[in-house]
């Protein structure tokens, strides 16, 4: 009897707590508002639950999310899909959408407001990506990670942590990791300061080596691993920071000088490949067939006599302009042909960087501002997309919004692109995932799902350089801090071989 | 020992108050006096550095807080350190709970070690050492990078006696407490919990040697000493280190919770060393190793009819915890008089501002800079300026303080340069973690500078606290009803000064001499008056005469004047006596020019004497002029 009144009791509390759909409503002809913007976004069906809270007011709240004969009814300001039930709407909805119903409550009055849909993709996203976390900082930095997310759930892990090395007063930054085919058995990430140096992984045996040489400008930067071949190009630069006394931007990261040279992982040797010094030159891609070098390059400001190089730009930095150039590489000799302008965006007033070939060859993904290389402190950046084919560009309006994007790169297939932005509060970059049709135009991008809808109002770090893995780092934290505890192998320098 | 006291206090009911005393009263009364004074200096003596230090901390009511304190070992501990500091807030409010908490412990202290009233201060002891781990502090306020620091050993040396308790009075308990204790109290209370298990473990063996235990029990506390050892070295480092926390390194494990970035891997920032912050932390478990050892050993103790023995115990207890706690108690003047001055700059009392400037002979030079802000704010800078103590006190910490991490951002803030403001909260928040005062920078600054929805991510973040949740709100409603920001008085000056073009500068660090070059090389139309005065007042600072004729000029031109102020006319006098090329046709006072006549006179007088020597006979007479600081106040540093 005793649990047969229990079982009642609990039937009762269950019922009472499980939310339905109110059958008297008015309509308000107008969409909620939630947070994060959710709505109308296209998704991966291999994506972690999209988690969102309605923002309009209310005493109570009911969100109903169908697709395709299944359905589940939440209660409450936040909506948060389990796990299994967020399994069961996208399987549902593969190429089509799920629908949002919003309803609220004042004063037990219910109101209903215009549905909106997640569009559920067939095309699948990599299984993890990777990105560094860092304050928003300008010269400061303290506890930094470069950490890899399982994208079909909110497990996130450190990849490396400074702190497992670091020390004071010396600190340790860490930055620009970057895998070979979106494989993790070729990697790599630069460690700055104490122990510094570049922590290699070839074929899944990771050393750390010393990029500097004599005959090059400083130890490698940006990286790019070349998809075929065992090379790996490096933008080296002279960079320093300056502050805007007004500007909404902050801050302006410059370059004093940049080259690019090539490092080749077999002989453990560097080149250079641009070291005009009349030029700044930065950002190196590959072609999908590792055949052609693209990069970024700027003419350097016209400075007066006597004046040094970091003054000149800093009176002149808005007239700091990069185009998109490129140069065949010959993988037999190592030597590289001639430059060739693929987008010039100096011409047009514009100054454009990061560029990112398509894995299908076709499209050239970049991000493009006023002025200078360092993109993610401008809000006017913008991604945009060139047909390499055909020479047209376009803005990916879609996914852009009016303040910096940045930060891009592609997903494996070329379906999905990642990039960072700064819509949210103009500050802390953000992840972004946008669908790429076969046009080479983008969806309305949404936000990287966490388990909680307010995770971004409180987290105090950016992220910073996303890249797409198709697998996770196999290397724990602890073993990658051994190695940056070791001695950095020095590697030679060799002179450039021509074309002939 | 209790039913002793009872019969001393029964023998002598009839007699006078001092003749009832007893050795068990004497130690409650000189307790109790403890306490009380010390809640008293905290309350009411150091009340602005006790809201200073929740301003340099924070504590959010919300899960993603305590996800982000709980990532780290003893995360848990710096999370309720944090929740109590913010009680400062409320200065009486903070030092009651923390005292209360300090009684808190004594009481725990005497009960877990069995101490006797009439030997009651003994419990005070380790209530001293903790309360001077704190007390000591200072300037590391703003360096110590552990939230909840200020509370941190107090709370956990009452979690670690909870435990002892537990291991004293329940035997059966003892292996498996001191073990989870060791194990799992390592994540929530990082080192505290590792030395607290080794105190516990010593203890226990004592109480088993001193106790009618078999040597059985013996050996097995002397091997269960043993394991709680080996598990303080182990669990850290080999269990923790590669299984859970992949942000901490190796070395640094087995002291979670302890500022070893700050005094240990910065030691050689200091040269002068930094080993006494260490000394009460150090000695806290050998006062605990003390009392375990002379747990069960005090009942009777000086009971007999030879008190003395015990009445000089007493005395040195005593006289040992009021010097300790006397020693290491920061009283440093200027760091005072900077806290006030802070928190009357939160409370827009700039007359209280200029006037707690007069509480110190030797200003650092962020009293100065808050003050002629102060000044500048109530109209007075060209007028009194020169009127304040003056000079470039070295900062009583034994590294380098650099105002960019201090009170700094207040200074840009009011000088209108908002980005750099902005620019070091988030700098220091990144190196200390985001404190209330770095996030109420931030809301102002990116408020006034137009980018409301940043002010608005630093604004929800303090709706999540318990005390900044109300000026959270009020800074809400200015970003959405905007057009009120202009009208509200103490928006006024940082909006005037914020009326410059975009530039592209660095300030090095050096918040004044940056401000100085800054507010120099602006040359702005709109309300040029209040930026020319402080960039004569900066100009004569730097006594740069170039300069102050310079800035001199613009302020001149911004419009009519009814008159020049004091110093400006004493720097005019001053210039063009030490210039004869130089004339000018601005009108001086008659009294500025007599004053300055006897004051070149007096000098006269004294040809050859150096002037250090000099410097005291003229403050008396010519202490608020310029001329003395023109020639007397010398070697201004700024950091």
């Amino acid at each position: 009897m005793k649990n047969i009144a229990l079982l009642f009791v609990s039937a009762v509390a269950m019922l009472a707590c499980t939310p339905s759909v109110p059958s008297k409503y008015n309509a308000t002809g107008v969409a909620p508002q939630i947070h994060p913007d959710y709505a109308d976004v296209t998704v991966p069906v291999n994506i972690a639950p999209l988690v969102f809270e309605i923002s309009e007011k209310g005493d109570d709240y009911v969100t109903r999310l169908s697709a395709a004969g299944t359905e589940f009814v939440f209660g409450g300001k936040e909506v948060a899909p389990s796990q299994e039930e967020w399994g069961e709407l996208v399987a549902a909805a593969v190429g089509g959408e799920i629908k949002a119903e919003v309803f609220t409550a004042i004063n037990d009055k219910w109101r209903a407001f215009n549905a909106f849909s997640i569009k559920v993709s067939p095309d699948t996203i990599d299984a993890y990506i990777s990105y560094r976390l860092i304050p928003p900082s300008y010269v400061a930095y303290e506890r930094l990670s470069i950490s890899q997310r399982k994208l079909s759930t909110y497990e996130e892990k450190d990849i490396y942590n400074n702190m497992l090395v670091t020390a004071e007063p010396l600190g340790q930054c860490i930055n620009c990791h970057a895998y070979k085919n979106h494989r993790t058995n070729n990697m790599q990430f630069h460690v700055r300061q104490y122990k510094g140096g570049t922590v290699v992984v070839n074929n899944g045996k990771a050393v750390k080596l010393n990029l500097a040489t004599d005959s090059t400008l400083s130890a490698g930067v940006y990286p790019a691993f070349n998809p075929k071949y065992n090379v790996i190009a490096y933008s080296v630069n002279k960079t320093g920071q300056i502050f805007h006394t007004k500007h909404a931007n902050k801050v302006e990261v410059q370059d004093s000088a940049s080259d690019i040279i090539l490092f080749d992982m077999n002989n453990l040797t560097v080149t250079n490949v641009a070291n005009d010094t009349t030029k700044l030159e930065v950002f190196p891609w590959w072609s999908p067939d590792g055949r052609t070098l693209y990069y970024c390059s700027s003419h350097f400001p016209k400075r007066a006599p006597g004046q040094s190089a970091v003054d000149a730009e800093v009176r002149q930095y808005k007239t700091i302009k990069y185009s998109v150039l490129r140069r065949s590489y010959n993988p037999e000799t190592g030597a590289f042909g001639a430059v060739d302008t693929v987008f010039n965006a100096a011409k047009m007033g514009k100054s454009a960087t990061f560029p990112r070939v398509s894995p299908c060859g076709k499209y050239l993904l970049f991000a493009m501002a006023e002025y200078g290389c360092f993109h993610i402190w401008h809000q006017d950046a913008d991604l945009y997309m060139m047909n390499l084919e055909t020479g047209d560009f376009w803005p990916l309006e879609a996914a852009n919004s009016q303040y910096a994007e940045s930060y891009h790169s592609w997903n494996s297939t070329g379906r999905w692109i990642l990039f960072a932005s700064r819509r949210d509060d103009t500050n802390y970059s953000r992840l972004y995932i946008a669908h790429i049709g076969d046009d080479g135009r983008a969806e309305k991008a949404f936000l990287l799902p966490q388990q909680n809808a307010d995770f971004y109002d409180f987290f105090d770090r950016s992220y910073n350089v996303p890249e797409f893995m198709v697998e996770p780092v196999q290397i724990t934290p602890q073993e990658f801090a051994e190695v940056v505890e070791q001695d950095a192998v020095t590697v030679k320098y060799v002179s450039p071989k021509s074309e002939n | 020992m209790k039913n002793t006291d009872k019969k001393d206090v029964a023998a002598a009911p009839a007699k006078g108050f001092f003749a009832t005393l007893t050795a068990a009263k004497v130690s409650k009364i000189v307790v109790a006096v403890f306490f009380v004074a010390v809640w008293a200096l905290l309350a009411f003596g150091e009340g602005a550095t006790l809201f200073r230090v929740a301003e340099q901390s924070l504590f959010l009511y919300n899960g993603h807080f305590l996800r982000e304190a709980m990532a780290l070992p003893a995360g848990f501990l710096s999370y309720i350190g944090a929740f109590f500091i913010q009680f400062f807030y409320y200065p009486v409010l903070g030092a009651t709970v923390y005292v209360a908490l300090l009684a808190a412990l004594y009481l725990l202290t005497k009960k877990v070690f069995d101490i006797p009233a009439r030997w009651s201060l003994l419990a005070l002891l380790p209530v001293a050492l903790v309360l001077a781990y704190s007390t000591q502090l200072g300037y590391w306020i703003f360096y110590i990078k552990i939230q909840g620091f200020y509370y941190m050993a107090l709370l956990s040396t009452l979690a670690s006696l909870l435990v002892a308790w537990v291991c004293l009075k329940y035997k059966a308990l003892y292996a498996p407490a001191v073990i989870l204790w060791a194990v799992g109290g390592y994540m929530l209370f990082g080192a505290y919990a590792l030395g607290g298990a080794v105190v516990i473990a010593v203890a226990s063996l004592v109480d088993r040697i001193k106790g009618r235990y078999g040597p059985l029990y013996v050996v097995s506390a002397a091997l269960m000493l043993v394991a709680v050892c080996v598990l303080v070295y182990a669990v850290p480092q080999g269990m923790y280190h590669y299984n859970i926390y992949s942000n901490t390194m190796l070395s640094h494990m087995p002291f979670a919770g302890l500022p070893v970035h700050q005094w240990v891997d910065n030691v050689e920032m200091y040269p002068n060393g930094i080993f006494e912050y260490w000394l009460p932390i150090a000695l806290l478990p050998v006062a605990y190793l003390l009392l375990a050892l002379l747990r069960g050993s005090l009942a009777d103790s000086g009971s007999g009819k030879k008190c003395w023995p015990y009445a000089v115990a007493q005395v040195v207890v005593a006289a040992c915890v009021v010097a300790f706690t006397a020693v290491y108690w920061y009283g440093d003047v200027n760091f005072d008089v900077e806290n006030k001055q802070n928190k009357a700059m939160w409370d827009e009392d700039w007359e209280a501002v200029a006037a707690y400037a007069m509480d110190s002979k030797l200003p650092t030079r962020q009293i100065v800079l808050n003050k002629n802000m102060a000044l500048l704010k109530l109209g007075r800078l060209g007028e009194d300026a020169f009127k304040y103590p003056d000079g470039s006190s070295d900062i009583a910490h034994p590294g380098v303080v650099h105002l960019t991490q201090t009170g700094g951002m207040m200074n840009y803030y009011q000088y209108g340069k908002f980005n750099f403001c902005y620019r070091w909260c988030i700098e220091n928040a990144v190196e200390y973690g985001w404190r209330a005062e770095y996030l109420k920078h931030a809301v102002r600054c990116m408020l006034l500078s137009g980018q409301h929805k940043l002010a608005m991510r630093y604004i929800n973040i303090l709706k999540e606290t318990l005390f900044y949740r109300s000026w959270a709100c009020e800074m809400e409603e200015y970003v959405n009803e905007p057009q009120k920001i202009s009208k509200q008085e103490e928006f006024r000056m940082p909006l005037l000064m914020y009326k410059y073009p975009d530039a592209l500068e660095l300030d090095d660090s050096y918040v004044e001499v940056y401000l100085s070059k800054s507010l120099s090389n602006i040359h702005t139309k709109e309300d040029a008056r209040l930026y020319a005065e402080a960039a004569v007042v900066f100009a004569l600072v730097r006594k740069d005469v170039n300069l102050f004729w310079d800035t001199m000029s613009r302020y001149i031109n911004k419009g009519k004047l009814t008159r020049v102020p004091h110093h400006f006319q004493e720097a005019i006098i001053l210039f063009t006596n030490l210039n004869k090329d130089i004339t000018t046709n601005i009108p001086i006072d008659f009294k500025v020019k007599s004053r300055f006549e006897s004051f070149i006179s007096e000098v006269k007088k004294l040809k050859g004497m150096k002037e250090e020597e000099m410097a005291p006979l003229f403050i008396e007479e010519y202490g608020d002029t310029y001329w003395y600081f023109y020639f007397f106040v010398r070697n201004i540093k700024t950091n």
